[in-house]
């Protein structure tokens, strides 16, 4: 039923649908501003949460890209490869970036310091997960090359 | 650093590689990373079969070279 080819299928096709989630926001950004901008009554916020969300578009598609290339990798049984050591530090510095960029609006919406602190979170994992996959290398070089 | 002397002892003893492999049971593969020293480690089994393959003792195979001052000129 359930196997491992599945599971990184399912994860490339999540992929592609944030690829269109991206597209869609990107589009649509500005209406979506001016809605939660009326519903909160405060239009100062537009601009700054437009140009935060913008600022996030080229993190947030060169992690998309760079975890498609990662699922391309697990898919042809390669997982433990330099390329993907990198992979994962890019990713890594993509969340950092989406961090920093929302650190401005969360002075004008505090709610938004939780985007921050998630986007710190999951850099350090991915940066945790990346100094694994280096060792794993190490380990799976010395045992190829053990005689 | 440690050096493999391998091939020196295979001179010696006159076999090729393709034999040495089949006698210790390795493959060719193997065994050419063992010659061209690119190996990372070697396995108590395998020196034990090289040595009974080639008679030798594992100093004729291995051999410790000092290149700490190499390094640093």
């Amino acid at each position: 039923m359930w196997n491992k080819d599945r599971s990184v299928i399912l994860s490339q096709i999540v992929i592609k649908i944030f690829y269109a989630v991206i597209v869609f926001c990107c589009v649509a950004a500005p209406n979506l501003v001016n809605y939660y901008s009326e519903k909160i009554g405060d239009e100062t916020v537009v601009l700054p949460l437009l140009i935060t969300l913008y600022a996030c578009v080229p993190p947030s598609v060169a992690a998309l890209v760079c975890l498609d290339i990662l699922l391309a990798n697990i898919k042809k049984n390669n997982p433990f490869v330099m390329q993907n050591v990198v992979l994962l530090r890019i990713i890594s510095y993509c969340c950092f970036a989406v961090s920093l960029i929302f650190v401005y609006f969360s002075f004008l919406r505090p709610f938004a310091f939780s985007i921050v602190f998630a986007g710190a979170f999951f850099g350090i994992i991915l940066r945790v997960v990346k100094n694994c996959f280096r060792q794993a290398i190490e380990i799976r070089e010395e045992n190829d090359f053990t005689v | 650093m440690i050096v493999v002397n391998l091939d020196v002892m295979m001179a010696k003893r006159k076999i090729s590689s393709n034999e040495l492999a089949e006698m210790i049971e390795i493959t060719p593969a193997n065994l050419s990373i063992l010659k061209r020293e690119k190996a990372k480690a070697i396995r108590f089994s395998t020196l034990d079969k090289l040595c009974r393959a080639l008679d030798c003792q594992p100093g004729d195979l291995l051999e410790f070279v000092d290149d700490e001052y190499d390094e640093e000129d």
